[in-house]
C-alpha cells in the first residue's frame, strides 16, 4: 500500500468559519497589502537615487532608505513564501535554469545597493555546467537576500561564486567581513533560526533559506545549506547547494 | 505603478511608451497599432485580468509573434504553473520590478523569443507535427534549453496521440534526474492506457516527495475520479481550489466528486464559482451547468435545475450542449413526476441524437435510454441502445452495460438477440470498407463510407478509416481544401471519442504533411 499524501498539511474544511478566519488570514491578507506599498516606496527610492547627483549629501541617506525597504520587502516575500510552503500551498515547479541568466539577475538585483555603498560585486567568469534545475523565484530570492546581507556586512568586496561541485550546485556568497559570529557558526539549527535579542536576528533569513534549500530534491538527495569563515575573500560564506 | 514603469523603461532605452489604464484602454493601444514590449499588470482592479487581455489579444490577432508579453504580478502563483504553454505570456515578472532586473530580463526575452514564438504559434494553431519538428530543430540547435522544450514536445507527442513517443521523452527525462512534470506525464500516460491503480502510485509518491507540486493534485483527482474514489478526489481537490481557485474546470470536478459523496451544499457552491469563473471566458464547457441542475433535482429544486438548462443553451451556442441540456431536462421532467413534459422532451432528444449531426457520451444516451425505460418507451430506448452498440461495437464492457438496461426494461432476450446482430452489421461494414479500399478502389470504398457514417456517425474506428481513404485519395489526385476539412473532421471527432486512439495522430501528422 502506498503511503498517502501527508494529512497533516491538507487544510480541510471543517465547516467552522471561526477557525478558518484565524490570525493568519490578516497577516497574510496585510503583508500583500505591505508588500506593495514596499515595492511603490522602493521604485521611488531607485529613481531618486539614480537621479541624484554622486557628490549630493542626500545620498547616503537615500540609499540606506533603499537598502532598509529592500530589507522589508524580501521579509515580506520569504514569510509569504513560507506560509504557503508550510501549507504546501507554494506553486513549487523547479526548472531548467540558464545559471549565466541567473547571475546576471541575481547581481542587477543588488547592484545598486552595492555601487552606491561602494561595494565591488565579482562573479567567477569560468563554470563547467551551463545550467542546473531549481525554482527559479525561490533560489533568486535566496541569494538576493545573502547578497544583500553580504554587501551589508562586508568591507570592500563581495564574491559570488555559482560551480557544479560532485553533481551537486554549489552557490557561494563571500565577503570580506568580520565572518559569522562563532555563534551562528557552531549552534545547533534551532539556535540559528531562534530569535536572538542580542543581535537582533530574526532568524527568518536562515530558516527560509534551510526550508527552500530542503525542498528541492533529486532522488534521496535534497539540498543544504551552511554557513563558514574564511574562503576566498576570508570574510563570511553563505553556501547553498542544490543535488 | 504605471508611472514607475514608464520611468524604468525609458531608462532602459525605451521611445515609444503607451500607458493603459486598465484592460480596455490596453486593447485598443494594441488595435492602433503593433507593439515590441507589452508590461501588462496581472491584477487589473475590476474586470478582465491580463491572463484574459493576453488571450484576446491573441485571440484578436493584435499580438504578433515576435512580441513580448511580460506579465507582472505581486507574487508566484500557481496559474503560472500550471497554464497551457500556448497561453502563457513570454515572462512573468515579480513586483518590485527593477531597472536593472527589467534590463536583464527583456535582453534574455528577445533571445528567447525568436527560439519560442515559431512553436507557440504552431501550437496556437494546433499544428502539432510542425510544433514538433520544430522542437526538435531547436534541441539540436542549442541544447542548453533542452528541459524546457522537452516538457513542450512531451505534451505534444500526448496531444497527436502518441503516446509512447512521450513515454521515452519522459524515460530519457527521468533518468537524466528526477523531475516532477516528467512523473506527471508518466502518470497520465497510465490514465491513458487505462491503469488507474499505477497512476495513483506514482501521483501518490509525488505528492508525498513533493507537496508543493500543484499539478499533481489534479491529477490524482481525476485518477480517483476514475476509479469511482469520489471522497478522495474530493479531499485532494479540496486541496487544490484552495491553492488555486481560479480555475473553472478544477471548481467543477470538485462539484461532480461532491455531488457523487452526496455533499450537495459543497457541489453547489463548487460548481457556483465554476460558472463564475467560466462566465468571463471564452472557453465555456456545458458541466457546470449539468452538474448543478443534476444538484437541484437531488434537492428537489427542478424550477432551478429547469433554469440553468435554459441558461446552458443561451451560453452555450452549440447543438451538443443544446442536446445534453434537453436530455437532462428529461430526467427533471420525470424524477418532478411531469410525465407529459418529460415525454415530449424525451422524443425531441432521441430523434436529435438519431440524426448523427448531434450526439451524447455513450454513458449519457445509456442514462438516457434507461430513463426512458422507467417511462415505458421502449422502442425509444432500444433505438438508443442500439446506437450506442453501433458506434462502440468492439467495447465489450459498453455491450454488457447496453444488454443491463435492456434487463432493467424487461427486455433481456430480445436485447441479447438485437446487440448481437447489430455488432455483426458493423463488422461487416467495417470490413467491406478496408476491403475496397485495400483493392485500390478509394472511390469506391470512400461511397461505401460516406453511408456507414451515416448509420454510425460517432464509431471512432470507421471515422479514422474514412479519413484514410480521404488522405490516400488526395496522396493520388492532390491536396483539395474540402476533402483536408473532411478528413481533419473525421479524426478529429474520433479523437474526442476515442482520445487515447493512436492513429489519429499518425493521420494528423500525414494531413499535416500533404498541405
Amino acid at each position: 500500500m502506498v503511503e498517502r499524501p501527508p494529512q497533516r498539511a491538507m487544510p480541510i474544511a471543517d465547516g467552522s468559519l471561526l477557525s478558518a478566519m484565524d490570525m493568519s488570514t490578516f497577516l497574510v491578507a496585510s503583508a500583500h497589502d505591505m508588500k506593495n506599498s514596499v515595492c511603490v516606496m522602493t521604485a521611488y527610492l531607485e529613481s531618486a537615487l539614480a537621479d541624484l547627483p554622486a557628490e549630493a549629501s542626500s545620498r547616503a541617506m537615500t540609499c540606506q532608505a533603499l537598502y532598509e525597504a529592500q530589507r522589508i520587502n524580501h521579509h515580506l516575500i520569504q514569510l509569504l513564501a513560507l506560509y504557503k510552503i508550510n501549507h504546501n500551498m507554494y506553486p513549487f515547479d523547479p526548472v531548467e535554469v540558464e545559471l549565466d541568466s541567473f547571475e546576471r539577475e541575481v547581481v542587477a538585483r543588488v547592484l545598486p545597493f552595492a555601487t552606491a555603498k561602494g561595494i565591488v560585486l565579482e562573479v567567477i567568469p569560468e563554470r563547467t555546467e551551463r545550467s542546473w534545475y531549481f525554482d527559479y523565484e525561490l533560489i533568486v530570492s535566496l541569494i538576493t537576500q545573502s547578497l544583500h546581507n553580504a554587501v551589508k556586512y562586508t568591507r570592500s568586496r563581495v564574491l559570488l561564486s555559482i560551480q557544479v561541485v560532485d553533481a551537486r550546485l554549489e552557490i557561494r556568497v563571500h565577503d570580506d567581513g568580520e565572518g559569522f559570529p562563532a555563534f551562528m557558526l557552531e549552534s545547533s539549527e534551532e539556535a540559528a533560526y531562534g530569535v536572538n535579542s542580542m543581535t537582533g536576528s530574526t532568524g527568518l533569513g536562515l530558516y527560509f533559506a534551510a526550508k527552500v534549500a530542503q525542498m528541492h530534491g533529486n532522488r534521496a538527495l535534497r539540498g543544504s545549506t551552511h554557513l563558514e569563515n574564511g574562503g576566498a575573500l576570508g570574510g563570511a560564506i553563505f553556501i547553498l547547494s542544490l543535488p | 505603478m504605471r508611472g514607475i514603469l514608464r520611468e524604468l523603461l525609458r531608462r532602459c532605452g525605451a521611445r515609444h511608451i503607451e500607458v493603459a489604464a486598465n484592460g480596455i484602454e490596453a486593447l485598443n493601444v494594441l488595435r492602433r497599432g503593433k507593439c515590441d514590449v507589452i508590461l501588462c499588470d496581472y491584477h487589473l482592479g475590476a474586470g478582465k485580468n491580463g491572463q484574459q487581455i493576453l488571450e484576446e489579444a491573441r485571440h484578436d490577432g493584435l499580438v504578433s509573434a515576435s512580441t513580448i508579453w511580460i506579465m507582472v504580478t505581486a507574487e508566484k502563483t500557481a496559474d503560472m504553473v500550471m497554464g497551457a504553454v500556448e497561453h502563457q505570456p513570454d515572462d512573468y515578472l515579480l513586483k518590485p520590478v527593477s531597472e536593472a532586473t527589467l534590463q536583464s530580463r527583456l535582453a534574455k526575452l528577445i533571445g528567447r523569443k525568436a527560439a519560442l514564438a515559431g512553436i507557440a504559434a504552431a501550437m496556437r494553431a494546433k499544428e502539432y507535427q510542425k510544433a514538433i519538428d520544430l522542437c526538435k530543430a531547436r534541441l539540436e540547435q542549442d541544447p542548453t534549453s533542452s528541459m524546457e522544450i522537452l516538457r513542450i514536445q512531451a505534451d505534444l507527442y500526448l496531444n497527436l496521440g502518441q503516446p509512447e513517443k512521450a513515454g521515452s521523452l519522459f524515460d530519457a527525462v527521468l533518468a537524466r534526474r528526477d523531475v516532477p512534470w516528467a512523473r506527471v506525464g508518466m502518470a497520465k500516460l497510465h490514465i491513458h492506457r487505462g491503469h488507474f491503480s499505477r497512476a495513483r502510485e506514482t501521483l501518490e509518491q509525488l505528492v508525498g516527495d513533493y507537496p508543493n507540486y500543484l499539478e499533481a493534485y489534479d491529477v490524482l483527482a481525476h485518477t480517483y475520479q476514475r476509479q469511482g474514489a469520489w471522497s478522495d478526489a474530493q479531499r485532494v481537490l479540496h486541496h487544490a481550489v484552495m491553492v488555486s481557485p481560479n480555475s473553472s474546470q478544477r471548481q467543477s470536478a470538485l462539484g461532480e466528486s461532491a455531488l457523487h459523496c452526496d455533499d450537495l451544499d459543497i457541489a453547489v457552491s463548487a460548481y457556483q464559482k465554476a460558472l463564475k469563473l467560466a462566465a468571463r471566458t471564452t472557453y465555456k464547457t456545458p458541466e457546470p451547468y449539468l452538474g448543478l441542475a443534476r444538484v437541484y433535482t437531488a434537492q428537489n429544486k427542478p424550477g432551478e435545475a429547469l433554469k440553468l438548462l435554459s441558461q446552458l443553451s443561451i451560453d452555450i451556442d452549440n447543438d451538443e450542449a443544446r442536446l445534453q441540456g434537453k436530455a437532462a431536462e428529461v430526467r427533471v421532467h420525470h424524477v418532478s413526476g411531469n410525465t407529459q413534459l418529460a415525454e415530449a422532451a424525451a422524443r425531441d432528444v432521441a430523434a436529435r441524437i438519431q440524426s448523427g449531426t448531434q450526439n451524447l457520451s455513450p454513458a449519457a444516451t445509456l442514462n438516457l435510454a434507461e430513463t426512458f425505460m422507467l417511462m415505458g418507451n421502449k422502442e425509444t430506448a432500444s433505438k438508443l441502445l442500439q446506437f450506442v452498440v453501433l458506434n462502440n461495437h468492439e467495447d465489450e464492457e459498453l455491450a454488457s452495460r447496453v444488454l443491463e438496461v435492456f434487463e432493467k426494461g424487461g427486455m433481456g432476450d430480445e436485447g441479447r438477440a438485437l446487440v448481437k446482430t447489430t455488432r455483426q452489421q458493423a463488422t461487416e461494414s467495417m470490413n467491406q470498407g478496408v476491403r475496397l479500399a485495400s483493392q485500390g478502389k478509394l472511390s469506391e470504398a470512400l461511397e461505401f463510407l460516406n453511408e456507414a457514417k451515416s448509420l454510425m456517425p460517432r464509431n471512432p474506428r470507421l471515422l479514422l478509416n474514412h479519413a484514410y481513404v480521404v488522405i490516400a485519395l488526395m496522396q493520388k489526385g492532390g491536396w483539395r481544401h474540402d476533402m483536408d476539412n473532411d478528413a481533419r473532421r473525421s479524426i478529429l471527432t474520433a479523437r474526442q471519442i476515442s482520445p487515447g486512439e493512436k492513429r489519429c495522430g499518425e493521420l494528423l501528422a500525414k494531413l499535416e504533411t500533404l498541405r
